[in-house]
């Protein structure tokens, strides 16, 4: 594996990590975090984290351990970003957040992105975040049962595998929400690859990957959201068949 | 990487500081009463001048009981060292996660290892070192207390041994590095703790049990009734025997009657001596303290060196 064209070893100081219970020293405060970043990376950008603290509105003598969840994230990314990686790794960055938190949380990674360019590679199970934020979208998914996914230790080999990855432009433009006659179905399953399809006694309900051009003269066809394409890749994992 | 683990190490490097300054007003405050008391019971003047101070001595010996009692807590100190500096260093890291944190910024894990483990390493053995000053200090007076020729407290006596010379830092050395890789391998710092503080007892009173066999003991026959050659030098003695004439080993139990009989134990000896009875000591004579600490700080700076490079080895290559 490489990572920015070099062995993973090599680019730790151009990779900043966010591991998902964003990791601080709880009895430091957050001046002292800001200069351990600058004692531990020799690229620290001290103004910028400076900049990013006094815009979430907290001071350097506070506690980091009294900060709210929402906070602690917001120092957490910036201190990830004062060594300014050029590759930043978010391991599920707004799972824990508030609404509001989870937004603010976005909005300054978009902003930094705006204007560094740092690369940033996020894990997420939050869609609506996912799509308002992520221009490429790799869809993991394990082939284990639910019950005994929970049950597995954390740590243990987890074969995921890719089971989808591209733009996410291409990804919204080439899938359609279908629904329409269950009787044509057939007809329009086999010019298309199905995602996801739900069928009533008469109506039918398709996630389709289009080939080309859909008859809508028969079939209601909708632009799909992100979080709905990726729900029905998810509960899939298979590409369907043709109608039962 | 240095200043954060300084930073990092501030609470333990305050809490010793304050530790060490309650010692040191203890030790002020009671060495001031030894000494006074020494001085105006006339023991001071009996010492100096070579008479019989017995019963001065026995009077110092009672009246400054509780205090004397302390010297046996004094070993706790390298294992509190042990448990609260060692046993949390690495297992709370990966305990609150922050390990993930510092491993991820421009240097490696190998680099913060190697700070967080050579501030700590270098405060436990600064606070050692300072807390043995002090000790040896405080015990100055005590340690010429002898009773019937006996030294009550000798550098060599295994309740004096462990606070006196270099072991306390070899020790302090040990039970941190003790702790530091049982957090590493536990992951938890409570387990880590617990375990630090067994295998520090346990490794302390084999090797404690152990010590009397570091060189083979010497051994000095002398005739009842008479002096023994080294009162008062503060040896380690093992074993003190009564061997009769023949040189075969008996007990006081079985010496003749007509000894047993006499008006007090001082005939009791003279009559014995005639007869040829002797006392067999074996002892650790004081001339091998510094022998003796240097086997024991290599002993436990071996087995720290060994807990110090499995916690690196297991950091580096096996935590995940």
């Amino acid at each position: 594996m490489r990572v920015l064209g070099r062995a993973p070893s090599g680019a730790v100081a151009d990779v900043g990590f966010v591991a998902q219970d964003k990791p601080l020293y709880r009895n430091l405060t957050v001046g002292e975090t800001v200069r351990m970043g600058a004692w531990l990376n020799p690229g620290w950008d001290r103004q910028a984290v400076v900049d990013r603290i006094e815009r979430i509105g907290i001071t350097p003598e506070q506690k980091v351990g009294g900060l709210s969840g929402g906070q602690r994230s917001q120092v957490a990314l910036a201190v990830a970003l004062g060594k300014r990686p050029r590759l930043l790794l978010l391991d599920e960055p707004v799972a824990d957040l508030d609404p509001i938190a989870r937004r603010d949380f976005l909005r300054t990674l978009m902003a930094e992105v705006a204007e560094s360019g740092v690369t940033v590679v996020l894990s997420s199970h939050l869609l609506a975040d996912v799509e308002k934020t992520c221009e490429f979208l790799v869809l993991l998914t394990t082939p284990v049962r639910r019950g005994a996914e929970d049950r597995r230790a954390p740590g243990a080999d987890v074969h995921s595998h890719v089971q989808l990855a591209d733009h996410t432009e291409t990804l919204l433009a080439q899938h359609r929400l279908v629904t329409g006659p269950r009787a044509a179905a057939p007809a329009l399953t086999a010019a298309h690859s199905v995602v996801q399809a739900d069928y009533t006694d008469r109506q039918a309900s398709l996630v389709l990957r289009a080939r080309g051009p859909i008859d809508e003269r028969v079939w209601t066809v909708r632009p799909i959201s992100l979080e709905a394409l990726a729900l029905a890749y998810m509960s899939a994992p298979e590409q369907q068949e043709t109608a039962a | 990487m240095t200043r954060l683990a300084w930073r990092l190490a501030r609470p333990n490097i305050l809490s010793s500081v304050l530790l060490l300054a309650a010692v040191a007003v203890f030790a002020v405050l009671t060495r001031q009463a030894m000494t006074a008391f020494m001085h105006d019971s006339g023991l001071d003047a009996c010492l100096a001048g070579n008479g019989d101070c017995g019963n001065l001595m026995q009077a110092f010996d009672m009246r400054f009981d509780t205090v004397t009692t302390v010297v046996k807590l004094l070993n706790v100190v390298p294992m509190l060292i042990g448990v609260f500096w060692g046993g949390p260093l690495i297992a709370r890291e990966l305990e609150q996660g922050t390990h993930r944190l510092v491993w991820t910024q421009s240097h490696g894990r190998g680099r913060w290892l190697a700070a967080r483990l050579g501030v700590h390493l270098a405060g436990a053995a600064a606070v050692a070192a300072v807390f043995t000053q002090l000790m040896a200090w405080w015990f100055a007076p005590i340690e010429r207390i002898q009773v019937e020729g006996t030294v009550l407290y000798g550098r060599l006596d295994p309740n004096v041994f462990d606070f006196r010379g270099i072991v306390p830092v070899a020790y302090a050395v040990f039970a941190f590095a003790v702790g530091a890789a049982a957090g590493a391998l536990l992951r938890r710092t409570v387990p880590a703790m617990a375990v630090t503080l067994v295998l520090y007892l346990v490794t302390t009173v084999l090797v404690r049990v152990w010590r009397e066999h570091f060189m083979a003991p010497l051994r000095s026959t002398y005739a009842f009734g008479v002096t023994d050659p080294r009162a008062g030098k503060g040896d380690w003695v093992l074993s003190h025997d009564t061997v009769d004439p023949t040189g075969a080993l008996t007990t006081l139990a079985e010496v003749p009657a007509a000894c047993r009989a006499q008006a007090d134990h001082t005939a009791t000896d003279a009559c014995l001596g005639g007869l040829g009875y002797q006392w067999a000591d074996t002892y650790q004579p004081i001339e091998r303290f510094w022998t003796f600490q240097l086997i024991e700080t290599g002993i436990f700076a071996g087995l720290a060196a060994t807990a110090l490079g499995f916690a690196a080895w297991w950091v580096v290559r096996k935590l995940a």
